[in-house]
């Protein structure tokens, strides 16, 4: 059996750089839900709208970032922008826009049958009365799709959290890229690894613990 | 005359059935028009599209005689209109997470931009008016069919449209709460409330409305009063859907207090063939004529213009035996056995119908509707009309 003698006052030697590095992790993540989720709602109004120049593009669109693997996205967008758009943008914001690409498509889809899962009826009853469609998704259908929207909106949002460590791939300086960093200096892996882990347990699960009990909540 | 409402050829198209077809239709203030019809015949959806609730393919629907609503007209407008006009439906859709009273006046706030406390008010004030003011503050899901549907109305009215669209609003209900709805419709209709009512209650149709619209297969087959189209339908199809409703008929009402009794009475004049004759057995000098009260003199009209006579097998009080046979000289009657005292009830063949009625503290009538029933019951009455005669020629 292989002994193996931990050390992890190594962690604290680089727990500046690995602070930073949790930071930058929480600012994709919190950034990448903030206009996933407008993105989400967009694309969701476009969808359900009767206007075919509306439906079918934002429908299309929806399909390509469900299906497109997040990774491929990530890495294509990393090389595509400057060339396509003409803009040089950094790694960070590279993974910011694909992750809100792709939380958007799930979300509008999330919203969608949130919204489809309302009869018909509510929205009549809301016209009816002279209510504006406005009006009437704001403070009919969506309080009462509410309840049907949380349970996997939430459960998306911890995903995008996690899949934030995608983006060392591309050399953002986030949580994982930095543990990288850190092993090819001082070739402690297992420490490191470790310690990354566990950050991110300590960013999830308090979330996944406050959000379970805020779908509780009715 | 003021128009509340013109629809002119209105066309709707389902995929490519046509269920709508070139529908017009006016609607003066005031007026009460039922719609009925066979399911599919395309009911609701007329009352929908009239309602803006759904668009229609071609043909104009012209509000007060100015705003004109057409297929392709922008959603500004359609808001607006809609505001005007109320709209009911079959599963009430209340909104399950506002309360009563926030469902009531909710839009009261957010579109006619009333002040909170007034809106409050108003809504208040409707609540009391369909008997559910104690419920409030409960959520839709605690209430019954027939509570939700009353909230409903009361939804609508308290918006002050200047028409409602009622559609099958008592088809999701159970039978015995069908009654406190129609009510109060029928008291809106007393109120000179502008109405196109979707129903399948002929009887209720005929008694409230003005005019009945039977439609078919998405066309309007004929229009008419009650009286002429219920008892003298002009198209081959009217009289057969009629005779399929007719055939089905066999129920049992029950109708307390003043007010409806009189209604009743005054509903079964109208609906009953001119001519024909009502067969009554009971007191001379009952109550019946008290509690009419006011509304007799609408009988008494409805029974001379319907040349409608009363066959009538009685025992008589005495004391009154002038006072009412001055009034009733035209009709026949039959004196059976003196009585000294009014047992305050009698019973009545109309038709097809069985009527027994009290007439105590408060009036009231239980309505029985069965052809074999209202058979056996005539050979009763004819057998004391005869052995009435024979025994007692004193006629009066």
């Amino acid at each position: 059996m292989i002994t193996y003698n931990w050390d992890f006052s190594i962690i604290f030697n680089y727990k500046e750089a690995i602070l930073k590095g949790t930071l930058i992790t929480i600012e994709i993540a919190f950034l990448s839900i903030i206009l996933g989720t407008i993105l989400g709602l967009i694309l969701c109004f476009l969808k359900i709208s009767k206007n075919p120049f509306f439906k079918y593009p934002s429908s299309i669109f929806i399909e390509i970032f469900r299906d497109l693997p997040l990774l491929v996205l990530l890495i294509w967008l990393f090389y595509a922008i400057p060339p396509l758009f003409g803009i040089n943008i950094s790694a960070f914001y590279t993974s910011i826009i694909a992750f809100s690409l792709n939380l958007g498509a799930f979300s509008a889809e999330i919203f969608r049958a949130g919204v489809n899962s309302i009869s018909k009826g509510q929205t009549e009853a809301s016209l009816s009365l002279g209510l504006t469609k406005f009006q009437t998704m704001k403070d009919i259908i969506f309080p009462q799709a509410r309840r049907i929207i949380i349970p996997p909106l939430t459960g998306r949002y911890i995903e995008t959290i996690k899949l934030t460590s995608l983006a060392s791939i591309i050399a953002v300086d986030e949580l994982l890229h930095v543990g990288g960093i850190i092993i090819s200096l001082s070739y402690r892996p297992l420490e490191v690894y470790t310690a990354v882990a566990v950050l991110y347990l300590a960013i999830i699960m308090p979330l996944t613990f406050f959000l379970r009990r805020f779908e509780r909540r009715k | 005359m003021n128009q509340v409402l013109n629809v002119k050829k209105l066309v709707k198209d389902y995929e490519n059935a046509l269920v709508l077809r070139d529908i017009n239709l006016k609607v003066n203030k005031g007026q009460v028009i039922s719609i009925i019809g066979p399911s599919g015949s395309g009911k609701t959806t007329l009352l929908r599209c009239v309602g803006m609730v759904e668009n229609f393919e071609s043909g104009e629907v012209v509000f007060d005689e100015k705003e004109i609503v057409k297929n392709n007209t922008e959603e500004k407008v359609r808001e607006k209109v809609r505001n005007k006009i109320g709209l009911v439906f079959q599963d009430f859709h209340l909104w399950p997470h506002k309360t009563v009273l926030e469902n009531v006046s909710y839009a009261l706030i957010n579109v006619k931009k009333d002040s909170k406390k007034e809106a409050i008010k108003k809504s208040k004030v409707m609540l009391k008016k369909v008997g559910l003011l104690d419920k409030s503050d409960d959520y839709p899901d605690s209430l019954s069919g027939g509570q939700k549907q009353r909230v409903a109305i009361a939804r609508t009215l308290v918006m002050e449209p200047k028409i409602i669209l009622f559609d099958e609003i008592t088809s999701a209900l159970d039978p015995e709460l069908v009654g406190g709805i129609l009510k109060i419709i029928k008291r809106l209709a007393k109120e000179g409330m502008t109405m196109i009512i979707v129903t399948h209650h002929m009887r209720f149709a005929s008694e409230v409305s003005d005019s009945i619209i039977f439609l078919d297969k998405g066309r309007i087959i004929e229009q008419n009063t009650p009286q002429k189209l219920f008892s003298n339908p002009k198209e081959k199809r009217t009289k057969e859907f009629l005779s399929t409703i007719v055939d089905k008929k066999q129920e049992i009402n029950v109708y307390e207090g003043y007010e409806d009794f009189q209604a009743y009475h005054i509903g079964l004049l109208k609906r009953v063939k001119s001519g024909c004759v009502g067969y009554v057995m009971g007191a001379v000098g009952d109550r019946w004529f008290e509690c009419m009260g006011e509304s007799y003199k609408e009988y008494e009209k409805l029974l001379k213009e319907k040349k409608i006579i009363w066959k009538w097998v009685s025992y008589k009080i005495e004391g009154f035996e002038k006072d009412v046979s001055k009034s009733l000289k035209d009709q026949l009657k039959v004196s059976l056995i003196p009585k000294k005292f009014a047992t305050p009830s009698n019973f009545n063949i109309w038709e097809d119908t069985i009527i027994l009625q009290t007439f105590g503290e408060t009036p009231a009538i239980i309505e029985i509707r069965n052809k074999h029933l209202v058979q056996g019951y005539l050979n009763y009455f004819n057998l004391l009309w005869d052995f009435g005669n024979k025994i007692n020629k004193n006629l009066y």
